[in-house]
């Protein structure tokens, strides 16, 4: 396994009374494609922030790029893109001046491939950064943290401004910068649908605490939806399935959520009961309410 | 509870309110002082209260007109009205009352004329609040209100008045009631609801709003931008550009070019050469020909700078994460800050020059059998910029959110500095040339240290940049 490029240990922060990170453990390894969700307040913008250094923890360890988070120097920096919430971007600079600010901070940036951005974006240069419309703001900070081909790119709920297309292009653009198989990318989201497209890995977390950090695959295995149909028009008043989630019954058929379950074992279940079950997986939605609603 | 009895409760509820109170309350002994003192012979001070009473109360209600929530209340569109009459019929009556002080004026005569006194307490609050509604963002012309009080007392405007209220308190009375009656009309007016809502406002409230603030400031700046092709020249962006790309990538040198391009640019972006200039031409002059042998009010600009730099936060854009460490940023905003010092003084010093060209210039006024001669700048004092503007700096970065506060603090260093120019006239104190540098050194060693714990330990964005 890859060395972790971000490490969290024990990290904990306070905003007054309010808990923000409470003993946070976290490892990030290279490569990944990490989704951070979580309800508003429950500390996802605050964990990113400590990953880049822009907050100190109270308590803990947050180490990037094997640097001290509160020592991160140009160099470590240099190699992260972010796309922070707020959208604070220069805003009485044109855009053109802005792209060519923040372009002279980096050796490699890629001419390239921010003519690709700004023809797919469809942004205008010469418009002040300050008249752009908030989903126009987004697609410029996108651009600005990805022109650099930052090693790490930390996208702060990115897509909360755009417009249904914009945020299928930006979705797409996401889709081919992950190619490089080098490059991680911890996107946090509201729309998880969005994400569940991309990521390969999953943080939720909620109060301040991680809930879960695990692979989507494992998570998406660990539960399912059983459709069970009776094959003689009777269910039993108690279904003998385990770690039943939740369960919907109506006549002689019933919907349930289960969590680790073997396939193998609901079939040989299903026998005995004289059923016929289906299989599906749950969205991440569905996975996130039932592990949130824990 | 109904509508209004809800919307009362802003006047204590409404934080902002509270620092205007004690600014009006601050005011008040100056205007019943001469009450306490007849042979003064000038009752009419509180109009300034009532006049700012009504900014108040109007500057509220816009601000709740502004919500789209109260556009959608039912029954809520005559509230405004109800209030502001309300607010000033309560307030501008006991004012009217100083009149009952008036000496020789007979029991009942001295009611009416105090009621007179009210009506005309009413006109002036109304006056206030119509400021109030109708401009959206603070306007700058608030500034000149100083020099219209001192005006019309010294034309003596504010007597004329009084004799009025005191010889025709009747005829005032129906007078007053009449453009009461208008703004009553002008108050209930079907669109002033939808007139409002949904638009940004910065009200005389609104001041400890940062991000309000900065909305506000943005969207004005983009608005009065938009005029321009570019922010400026493109020679000032080529003259940065250059000097960032003359230093190494990731290197110290080009984040402080980098940072004071962006300090400097978004100033020069916004800067209005024409109106600065006839601003400051004004000042100088103005003030140059209120002061007097021994106390030269002009002297006061030479804080101006100082009051910029308690607004001027020198880590701007924390937010963006460009590749400097916080080590970095620190040494950027040390540059910034000795480089917009430096350029002050040197702009006030400028200006103290041209006031002293201008003194065997411009010639005596005569008027009212006064004779006000022109005095100029004394140029010894530039070093005031020097040490005070690195405090100003560090509080403004240490606090950038809280603009009451750092306007709090900048009337206070004001008030010592008033305090140290009149004692220094008093007694005659000659400067030691040892005192500024020390000075310097003292103001230039707390900046400095209140600047590295900001860039060194403070969180630099959000709800953990405490202040910020």
């Amino acid at each position: 396994m890859n060395e972790a490029i971000v490490q969290m240990r024990n990290v904990c922060k306070r905003f007054g009374d309010i808990k923000a990170l409470d003993k946070v453990d976290l490892d990030i390894c290279p490569g990944r494609i990490i989704g951070l969700v979580g309800a508003n307040g429950s500390g996802k913008s605050t964990l990113l922030r400590h990953i880049i250094g822009l907050y100190l923890p109270d308590e803990g360890d947050c180490v990037t790029f094997g640097c001290q988070a509160s020592r991160l120097g140009a160099s470590e920096l240099a190699r992260i893109g972010y796309v922070h919430q707020e959208g604070e971007l220069l805003d009485w600079m044109t855009v053109r001046q802005l792209i060519r600010y923040i372009s002279a901070y980096y050796k490699d940036w890629n001419r390239r491939l921010e003519d690709r951005y700004i023809s797919d974006f469809d942004i205008s240069l010469k418009v002040r950064v300050g008249s752009l419309s908030p989903g126009q703001r987004q697609k410029l900070a996108i651009l600005l943290a990805m022109g650099f081909e930052p090693e790490l790119l930390i996208l702060d709920e990115p897509a909360s401004a755009l417009d249904p297309i914009a945020r299928a292009q930006f979705l797409d653009l996401l889709l081919g910068i992950i190619q490089d198989s080098t490059r991680t990318i911890i996107i946090s989201s509201h729309i998880l649908s969005d994400v569940e497209k991309v990521i390969d890995h999953l943080l939720i977390m909620k109060e301040g605490h991680l809930l879960r950090d695990s692979s989507f695959d494992e998570l998406r295995e660990e539960f399912c939806r059983l459709r069970v149909t009776s094959l003689d028009g009777q269910l039993p008043a108690e279904l003998p399935f385990a770690e039943i989630v939740d369960c919907t019954r109506e006549e002689g058929r019933a919907v349930l959520v289960l969590r680790n379950y073997s396939q193998e074992k609901l079939e040989a279940q299903a026998q005995t009961l004289n059923c016929e079950i289906e299989i599906e997986t749950l969205s991440l939605e569905e996975i996130y309410r039932i592990i949130v609603s824990e | 509870m109904n509508i209004l009895r809800a919307n009362l409760k802003h006047l204590y509820q409404r934080r902002a309110m509270w620092f205007w109170y004690f600014f009006l309350l601050c005011l008040f002994p100056l205007f019943l002082l001469p009450v306490c003192v007849a042979e003064l012979d000038r009752f009419l001070g509180y109009l300034v209260l009532s006049f700012w009473w009504g900014l108040l109360t109007a500057g509220l209600q816009k601000e709740i007109l502004t919500k789209p929530v109260s556009f959608c209340l039912p029954g809520y569109r005559k509230i405004p009205r109800q209030f502001i009459f309300r607010a000033g019929y309560v307030v501008n009556g006991l004012l009217g009352l100083v009149f009952l002080a008036y000496p020789g004026l007979d029991f009942p005569y001295v009611l009416v004329v105090a009621a007179g006194g009210a009506f005309v307490g009413m006109v002036f609050y109304l006056l206030g609040a119509l400021g109030g509604f109708r401009n959206m963002n603070r306007n700058p012309y608030l500034g000149l209100f100083p020099l219209v009080i001192l005006g019309s007392v010294f034309f003596e405007s504010d007597r004329i008045l009084q004799q009025m209220i005191i010889s025709s308190p009747v005829q005032i009375i129906i007078v007053s009631a009449l453009i009461s009656w208008l703004f009553w009309v002008w108050l209930g007016r079907e669109g002033l609801t939808r007139q409002y809502c949904g638009k940004i406002s910065l009200g005389i409230l609104a001041g400890s709003n940062y991000a309000k603030i900065k909305k506000i400031r943005h969207a004005e700046m983009v608005r009065r931008l938009g005029k321009k092709k570019t922010p400026f020249p493109d020679t000032v962006e080529n003259f940065f550009q250059r000097r960032m790309s003359q230093h190494n990538f990731l290197s110290r040198g080009k984040c402080a070019w980098g940072h004071l391009y962006i300090m400097l640019g978004e100033c020069l972006s916004v800067l209005q050469v024409r109106q600065l200039a006839i601003c400051f031409g004004l000042i100088v002059i103005i003030s140059g020909y209120l002061s007097k042998d021994g106390f030269a009010i002009s002297n006061m600009l030479f804080f101006l700078p100082v009051i910029f730099a308690c607004q001027l936060d020198l880590l701007p854009y924390r937010g963006i994460l460009l590749p400097a460490s916080r080590g970095d940023r620190f040494y950027a905003t040390v540059i910034s800050g000795s480089t917009v010092t430096l350029l002050t003084t040197l702009a006030i010093a400028v200006i103290a020059l041209i006031s002293i060209l201008l003194g065997p210039v411009l010639p005596d006024i005569n008027l009212k059998g006064h004779t006000f001669g022109y005095h100029a700048m004394n140029v010894k004092y530039c070093f005031v910029t020097l040490p005070l503007m690195p405090i100003g700096f560090a509080v403004a970065t240490l606090i950038p959110r809280r603009q009451v506060l750092k306007m709090i603090f900048s009337i206070v260093l004001m008030e010592a500095y008033l305090g140290f120019y009149v004692v220094t006239m008093i007694r005659e104190i000659q400067f030691n040339l040892f005192i500024p540098p020390v000075l310097m050194m003292i103001s230039w060693g707390i900046s400095l240290l209140v600047l590295r714990y900001v860039c060194m330990r403070r969180c630099l964005a959000g709800a953990g940049s405490r202040g910020a």
